[in-house]
């Protein structure tokens, strides 16, 4: 079990920090990035959605290693995920996952998600385990301090 | 304006080193030795003509040792504001001539006071020696959402 401070502190960063760079692996060794939403669930599990027909999707069928790396330069913060992805089947957890990810798009001028705008097959949701989580907040630190990283 | 599907591939592009000039903080994806993907936050600078872009980081840090296994690597960029995205794959290598060592790191320490605290993060870290590292770009596919009708064609611009 990790320690809870620090868990609530990864997952916190997560809920406003929600725009992710999710890292799975091609059929040819070759690494793929995609920008997704997650959204932090109980047990140590992000989520995100996506549609079957993405690059991303065939990835994860066969190769469920994933990383998730988030950027905040207003603060100097990163966080590093990496993490074992699976398919959600809970209708209840997709409508949560949909009415944040339409949250945060109404405050936006263009509501409508990326994800919305794209031809690639149905909606798929998937759950992130996280294995291994790195939180990095650079701002006002000295050079090799401990206090720089948060790690779960 | 110019449509994206008329486009010439060195207009695309400039386009697409514009975007990466404007929106210079991405995550650079390796491949581990074990086979997972590892992500990391850089600092990326584009070449305005050849399909190169450039990052500065340390020797001892974990995308650094990937790449000397296994060269292959992402780039993924978001504008949350603007709601596009860039993806981007090619192959890295250290620069070594010092020439362009020189010119990246001028470029780097300019672009960095745009930042809320001008000093990278790579440079907090004990990791190594500092390098620079270069990416030639094999493919990028840069996507504007924002206005766009669902499934226009005019969404990406790719090279």
């Amino acid at each position: 079990m990790a320690d809870p401070e620090a868990y609530l502190k990864v997952m916190d960063y997560i809920e406003h920090n929600p725009m992710a760079a999710l890292g799975t692996v091609n059929k040819d060794g070759t690494p793929h990035g995609a920008i997704v939403y997650i959204c932090a669930l109980r047990n140590q599990t992000v989520c995100f959605v996506t549609k079957n027909l993405t690059q991303k999707y065939t990835n994860l069928m066969e190769r469920p290693a994933v990383s998730l790396t988030i950027g905040n330069d207003r603060d100097s913060s990163t966080l590093q995920i990496s993490g074992e992805a699976y398919v959600i089947q809970d209708p209840s957890v997709m409508e949560t996952v949909m009415r944040k990810i339409h949250a945060v798009h109404a405050r936006m001028a263009d509501w409508l998600p990326p994800l919305a705008k794209l031809r690639a097959g149905n909606y798929a949701i998937f759950g992130v385990k996280i294995t291994k989580a790195r939180l990095g907040a650079f701002q006002g630190l000295d050079i090799g301090s401990q206090y720089i990283y948060t790690e779960l | 304006m110019v449509l994206n599907t008329t486009m010439s591939t060195a207009e695309k592009y400039a386009k697409i080193a514009l975007y990466i000039e404007r929106n210079p903080i991405a995550t650079f994806g390796t491949v581990g030795k074990d086979g997972t993907p590892h992500g990391a936050v850089v600092y990326v600078c584009p070449d305005d003509v050849k399909r190169v872009v450039y990052f500065l980081t340390k020797n001892g840090t974990q995308k650094y040792k990937n790449i000397q296994t296994n060269d292959a690597v992402s780039l993924t960029i978001v504008n949350p504001a603007q709601n596009s995205t860039l993806q981007a794959k090619g192959k890295a290598f250290t620069v070594h001539d010092s020439q362009a060592l020189d010119a990246v790191t001028k470029r780097m320490v300019r672009a960095n006071p745009l930042a809320s605290e001008w000093i990278p993060p790579v440079s907090k870290l004990e990791a190594g020696q500092y390098v620079v590292v270069g990416i030639n770009i094999t493919h990028a596919r840069l996507a504007e959402f924002a206005g766009m009708d669902v499934t226009s064609e005019e969404i990406f611009t790719e090279v």
